[in-house]
């Protein structure tokens, strides 16, 4: 009552004004409620394209594991590409990849530069031109989620993973799974890593490791072979 | 054995004095400072371009590989390294204009004072960032084949710039009595092709052209 009798001794020109005061902040409250609804959608969009959440994650879990467990030998071909905001382009590289069961894993890389790593038996192996460097790979906790992460990939068994919270999206062609590590050191190195599998045969066809300051590196695998004859040596480097 | 120490001490003296004479003259030797003033915009790296350049860091026995992206402009200047599998080492940025120097990321385990004191020294001096006020000499051969940009920023700086091929092909820094760092450069038209740092302390640093 008090306030309509405010209302009543004000004169039309002030009640006008409030009414219009009214207006303009409903007009800019609706404004800035498009934006937020706008820039919502739009990120939901760019970041996850069409995929949506996977809740229960019995039906891939199982798939992921047989996709494992009848998994021996893997070959591919390789593009990696590095984006980084001091660059203009990506840096693109090509190479081989090669898995054994249970943990032998191979990356040779041919252009634009000749190196290859392995990881056989616990160490980490690099080489560069002839020189090897060999590191072990519990010495560095870094090394020893990266070898986790490459392995978990290729093997599939991420989704009870111990060191990574891991949530799921599905779309036409892929299911593809969010990892964020738990282990702080690696939190700052690689905070988040996004894997696509290929829906058809659950092999992994893209793995994203997207760094602090949203550089990232894409490696797309392409040509695989599953369970061809892979002697040991091949993850020898001499 | 008394008289043949004092023989051989003094010996030695003449032989420090011959030595500490001969450094302190080996670079202004035959130097004449003259007024060319251009050397100072000579730049090693083309301006606005990423270079990418396979490196090798020899350290003692150790080695270590991976890409380094320079990218050198009249604002920011970046250097960054990655390692093989593509994770980012460092990325470091230079001011341009104040020479101001920013780490805007280092791998946990390389973040240690003495080795970015040690990087930052060495594309410093690459990239030809110093701060303001920084002095700076200029000196011609007799035979006018290279002249000498002497910079003093923390130790001495000689930029050998070589007017046949008109480019800066070789670098040393130096304390009061020897070169500490060595930089060799070559080209491949207006772009370094190779670069070599050498430090006195057992650390090489080779970088080779990949794409421009």
């Amino acid at each position: 009552m008090e306030t309509v009798g405010i209302y009543y001794r004000q004169s039309p020109v002030c009640i006008y004004q409030s009414h219009y005061t009214m207006i303009k902040k409903l007009s800019v409250n609706i404004v800035i409620f498009l934006a937020l609804l706008l820039s919502n959608s739009t990120n939901v969009f760019s970041q996850k394209n069409d995929f949506v959440k996977v809740s229960d994650l019995k039906e891939i879990s199982e798939k992921i594991s047989d996709f494992s467990n009848s998994t021996n030998t893997l070959t591919s071909d390789f593009v990696q590409e590095k984006h980084l905001s001091v660059l203009d382009q990506a840096i693109i590289s090509k190479g081989k990849f090669a898995y054994k069961k249970e943990n032998k894993i191979l990356w040779q890389y041919f252009a634009p530069i000749n190196y290859t790593i392995a990881i056989n038996n616990g160490k980490f192996y690099i080489k560069d031109e002839k020189k090897i460097s060999k590191y072990d790979i519990n010495s560095n906790p870094v090394f020893k989620q990266i070898n986790k992460l490459i392995l978990s990939s290729v093997k599939g068994d991420i989704v009870n993973s111990k060191e990574f919270d891991v949530e799921f999206f599905k779309n036409n062609n892929y299911y593809l799974a969010v990892l964020k590590p738990k282990d702080e050191n690696v939190k700052k190195v690689i905070p988040k890593i996004k894997i696509f599998f290929n829906k058809t045969d659950f092999s992994v066809d893209v793995v994203e490791m997207i760094e602090n300051s949203d550089d990232f590196t894409k490696i797309t695998f392409s040509n695989k072979k599953k369970n061809q004859n892979l002697p040991d040596n091949v993850f020898n480097i001499k | 054995m008394y008289l043949i120490s004092n023989k051989y001490i003094g010996l030695l003296i003449v032989v420090l004095l011959l030595i500490f004479a001969s450094c302190s003259h080996k670079t202004t030797n035959n130097l004449k400072q003259t007024d060319l003033k251009f050397i100072d915009t000579v730049s090693i790296f083309p301006k606005g371009k990423s270079l990418i350049y396979k490196t090798g860091i020899d350290f003692g026995k150790k080695h270590f590989s991976g890409i380094t992206i320079i990218k050198k402009t009249d604002s920011i200047s970046n250097v960054v390294f990655i390692n093989e599998l593509g994770m980012k080492m460092f990325n470091f940025s230079f001011n341009s204009a104040t020479g101001d120097f920013s780490v805007k990321y280092i791998l946990e385990v390389l973040n240690r004072k003495i080795l970015i004191k040690t990087l930052e020294n060495d594309y410093r001096i690459l990239l030809q960032i110093f701060e303001q006020n920084t002095k700076t000499k200029i000196f011609s051969s007799d035979n006018n084949k290279h002249l000498i940009k002497k910079v003093k920023y923390r130790k001495n700086i000689y930029y050998r710039y070589d007017t046949e091929s008109k480019k800066i092909n070789f670098i040393s820094e130096k304390n009061s009595f020897y070169n500490i760092l060595k930089i060799y450069l070559s080209y491949k038209k207006q772009v370094p092709e190779t670069i070599h740092l050498q430090h006195k302390y057992k650390l090489s640093v080779k970088l080779n052209l990949i794409q421009n």
